[in-house]
């Protein structure tokens, strides 16, 4: 039987990134699998929650909970919304008083999985049949790395594409100094973090820098524009579709 | 309360800025931060153990905190029986207040200090300085920091912020050093060596703060690597000790974890050079009068707080500054507390109490290096998310909030977002909610990402 | 006072009240496998702490022993030794004056050499010799002020682990950890050997029954 899974794009992505979203369908579909959209769902929330606004984030939840009911499997292309699905869902649910929400929230959670989870732990694929030649540093997003924990499956899967160079990077588990709002309030500081990663990264002789968190690719793609030091940036997802042009 | 207490707190962001254009630290930082965090994980990723550890370190602090009262009568009566004498002290002030009656009483002028936060926290050496009392720091950093008449940039390591050269322009100055003197650490170290022994071995009175407090016993561990503690403990004939009541252990075998965590979280050393135990008076060893003063301070106000309660779990290892990647750009003063980085983000506006410390929850990305590292894994990040609920909001900044919130919470919505998203509205209206030009400070070291026309949700539909 | 004790008690019973009590195991080790030479363990700790280990783990003879101490003090041109009144004699050099602590001044400890006492445990894997201050240690004072401490550990006392030497010992009065000379990096991180406690940390490690 073929596999199926519903997509969770994630806002961000669905708004503003879309390449890295319509990668990881053709890229699902390549491998065989039944992708759906379902077409309620809208934000995990996260950000509401980190910006101290939680209560704010129970409709988002309440949506997510409904267009994602009844589904077998939900993949998202982002550690950090995976993360927060795991972390901080729940307790978002909880906060609505709803027990009918809270163990539809409960029920679903333990059914999502980050993109490359999914290629490594459910497909138990880590060659996806990728050809991207090229120098590639990876930025291990915080999230994936700490609060999702995809442990080694993005490298796994690197390693595994024809042609790709992994390049080595100082202090690549680092953050980039994104942190949400953290980006807004405290500029300065994450700022001068962006700095060291910039520096990590065009030093490292990358031609991509490439991560599993579009909000990650902007804050280090934002910054490598300004820098004008031609290194792009790509989700991995477009790297293992071969979407990148 | 004390030094770095006093008054208003700054603005975080506000301290930061003005730190990061310090040059000089952020070097040191980069590479103090960097040393002491590959030393811990060579010596953590040694240990085959070290989880269990770790696992064991927090049950011993969560079991610490469901029975502290219990556990500090216990203390109490245990220490009292072996010689003690426990005082109690619900505030600053009051712990302020029994040094000062002891210093008093044994007319002293003076006297020597091991190198603790929980009297920094206090504002003890201001407070006795301004009865006329010195207070002589006796740990080498904390001395340097105390002639320069400054505050520690790192808990570890608080001179960090000072190169060598910096340290002989002060000893000349302060300490009566030879105009010549070079400036290589061990002349330096024996420089203060000379300097502080014969204060060690006239000293009358010392006062320390405690590592961990055993309650079955009535012991204080005191836990460092010059020596100085030792002396400090050793030889004055009065020792008053300033003890935080979340530095209870319940029993004495509970230190065979907590001495195996602690070391290797901290300077990644294996075991400190030096740790003392003292169980009220011995006869013909060390002080003939031993004082313990059990500290509130905004302690019991914290342990009431159901998820931030944690943070009283801390032992004070620093390993969580040293990875912090806010803390390795803006060093410790930026967080106008004795307890800076992210132990401090969640730790000083808890003790402080409401309408303080208001920006130091959102120092920090929310990256996660802290909790990883964490000997009694406190979930740091989780209780900054939890206090940033619970502090105030601008009304704009809600609002701003709760309009992205209805936008993203459907399908319509999304389509909506996605338009807004093209021309730039909602990142300026947030940004007008946060009174800050976001644009303008995030463009002038990042360039705003172009959105494209088509959404995601506008291919998948028109594929 | 009193008064201060009844609230913060009280302030503090309500505040973890509603605290569930947990329940948490001690999984970790309590032994080294049999594999470890603890012994070299021990010796391997002391060095990376840069202490001197003179390595006699077969003697069994006080004389000889002492002669190694006797060699040790020449060798480091030291002209006083200060011992607790519980130091076996025959372990006390002749070479040099010795004085026994009963009750020496922290001045005249300071002009004494060096410290000569026994240990009570250590602790192979962290390197960490734990003096627990009786009669054959001494007080506290002594292995402090000399700059230089030697310290003669029967092989016998080293265990592998920290929980193995807190459950032979249990509580004490007063208790010293030792690893290591005294040292600091507070000067841009750089290690400096000895700056209050004894800048010379000697081990002597030995096979003699008392
Ligand atoms: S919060 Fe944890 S890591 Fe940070 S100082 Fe305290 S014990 Fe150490």
């Amino acid at each position: 039987m073929r596999p199926r899974v519903a997509l969770f794009a994630t806002c961000v992505g669905d708004v503003a990134f879309p390449n890295a979203i319509i990668a990881t369908v053709k890229l699902l579909e390549r491998l065989g699998v039944e992708v759906s959209f379902p077409q309620a769902q809208g934000c995990c929330g996260q950000m509401h929650v980190n910006s101290g606004f939680p209560d704010l984030a129970i409709p988002m939840v309440r949506s997510f909970a409904e267009a994602f009911s009844g589904c077998d499997l939900i993949v998202a292309p982002s550690g950090s919304c995976v993360g927060s699905i795991r972390h901080q869902m729940l307790s978002v649910a909880r906060r609505s008083g709803d027990e009918s929400l809270v163990s539809h929230v409960q029920e679903i959670v333990p059914r999502v999985r980050e993109l490359t989870e999914y290629l490594v732990d459910d497909l138990g694929l880590v060659d996806v049949g990728a050809v991207f030649p090229h120098r590639v540093a990876y930025h291990p997003s915080c999230h994936s790395l700490r609060v999702a924990r995809v442990g080694t499956r993005p490298y796994d899967l690197l390693r595994n594409v024809e042609g790709l160079e992994l390049v080595e990077q100082e202090n690549a588990d680092s953050c980039c100094g994104f942190g949400g709002t953290f980006s807004v309030k405290n500029s300065d500081v994450s700022s001068a973090m962006l700095t060291d990663k910039l520096d990590a990264i065009t030093s490292s002789g990358a031609e991509f820098v490439t991560s599993l968190d579009v909000s990650c690719l902007m804050q280090i793609g934002g910054g490598l524009a300004h820098e004008r030091s031609g290194v792009r940036t790509v989700h991995l997802a477009e790297i293992l579709a071969g979407t990148v042009n | 309360m004390g030094r770095a207490f006093v008054g208003i707190q700054p603005s975080f962001p506000a301290a930061a800025r003005e730190a990061l254009k310090d040059s000089q630290l952020r070097t040191n930082l980069a590479h103090a931060t960097g040393t002491i965090r590959g030393k811990r994980a060579r010596v953590t990723e040694e240990l085959p153990d070290w989880e269990f550890l770790r696992e064991a370190a927090r049950g011993i602090k969560q079991q610490t905190l469901a029975d502290l009262a219990d556990l500090l009568v216990e203390f109490e009566k245990n220490a009292q029986a072996a010689g003690a004498i426990v005082h109690w002290a619900s505030s600053a002030e009051e712990a302020i207040a029994v040094v000062r009656e002891v210093a008093e009483r044994h007319g002293v002028e003076s006297f020597v200090k091991v190198k603790s936060l929980t009297t920094d926290e206090i504002g003890l050496n201001e407070a006795m300085n301004a009865v006329g009392v010195d207070a002589y720091e006796t740990d080498l950093a904390e001395l340097i920091v105390q002639i320069a008449n400054e505050h520690p940039s790192h808990v570890l390591v608080p001179a960090i912020h000072k190169n060598r050269s910096q340290i002989r322009d002060l000893f000349i100055e302060h300490l009566g050093a030879n105009e010549d003197t070079v400036d290589d650490p061990a002349v330096l170290a024996s420089i203060a060596r000379a300097h502080l022994r014969s204060r060690f071995l006239d000293a009358k009175m010392a006062v320390s703060g405690a590592n961990f407090a055993i309650a079955d016993t009535g012991s204080l561990v005191v836990v460092e690597s010059e020596g100085n503690g030792r002396m400090c403990l050793t030889l004055p004939e009065v020792l008053v000790s300033i003890v935080g009541i979340e530095k209870i252990i319940p029993s004495w075998e509970d230190l065979e974890v907590m001495m195996q965590v602690l070391p290797r979280s901290s300077t990644g050393e294996r075991m400190n050079p030096y740790t003392t135990i003292w169980t009220g008076t011995a006869e013909h060893d060390g002080p003939a009068e031993v004082h313990i003063v059990l500290l509130d301070n905004g302690r019991s106000r914290t342990l009431a707080e159901p998820v931030g309660r944690d943070a009283l779990m801390c032992i004070r290892c620093s390993a969580c500054m040293n990875v912090c990647p806010v803390y390795e750009r803006t060093g410790g003063h930026a967080y106008g507390s004795v307890y800076p980085g992210p132990i401090g983000a969640i730790l000083t506006p808890q003790l402080l109490g409401p309408g303080q410390a208001e920006t130091l929850p959102y120092a920090s990305t929310l990256c996660g290096a802290c909790y990883d590292v964490c000997p009694v894994m406190i979930d740091i990040p989780s209780i900054l998310v939890h206090l940033r609920a619970t502090g105030p909001h601008g009304g704009t900044e809600k609002a701003a909030f709760a309009e992205v919130a209805r936008t993203l919470s459907n399908a319509r919505g999304m389509r909506r977002a996605h338009r807004w998203a093209r021309f730039g509205l909602p990142l300026a209206r947030l940004g007008s909610a946060l009174r800050i030009g976001p644009i303008r400070a995030w463009s002038r070291s990042r360039s705003l990402p172009q959105v494209p026309r088509e959404s995601f949700r506008d291919w998948w539909n028109t594929r | 006072m009193s008064n201060t004790r009844e609230r913060v008690l009280t302030a503090v019973r309500s505040a973890s009240e509603a605290m569930p009590t947990t329940s948490f195991s001690r999984n970790y080790r309590t032994s080294l496998e049999p594999s470890d030479s603890i012994l070299e363990l021990f010796i391997d700790r002391l060095l990376d702490y840069r202490a001197t280990v003179i390595d006699l783990r077969l003697e069994v003879d006080a004389d000889k022993i002492r002669t190694e101490i006797e060699a040790v003090l020449a060798e480091r041109d030291i002209a006083s030794v200060a011992v607790p009144v519980g130091l076996p004699d025959g372990l006390r050099p002749t070479c040099v004056p010795v004085v026994e602590d009963r009750g020496l001044t922290n001045s005249e400890l300071d002009v004494t050499g060096a410290s000569l006492t026994e240990s009570a445990i250590s602790v192979a894997l962290s390197g960490t010799i734990l003096l627990d201050h009786a009669g054959n240690q001494g007080r506290r004072a002594l292995t402090l002020i000399p700059d230089t401490h030697i310290c003669l550990v029967h092989i016998e006392s080293i265990v592998g682990t920290l929980p193995e030497a807190i459950a032979k010992l249990g509580p004490r009065k007063v208790m010293t950890w030792i690893s290591g000379p005294s040292a600091t990096s507070d000067i841009e991180l750089v290690r400096v050997e000895g700056v209050h406690g004894p800048r010379n940390l000697i081990v002597l490690l030995h096979a003699l029954n008392s």
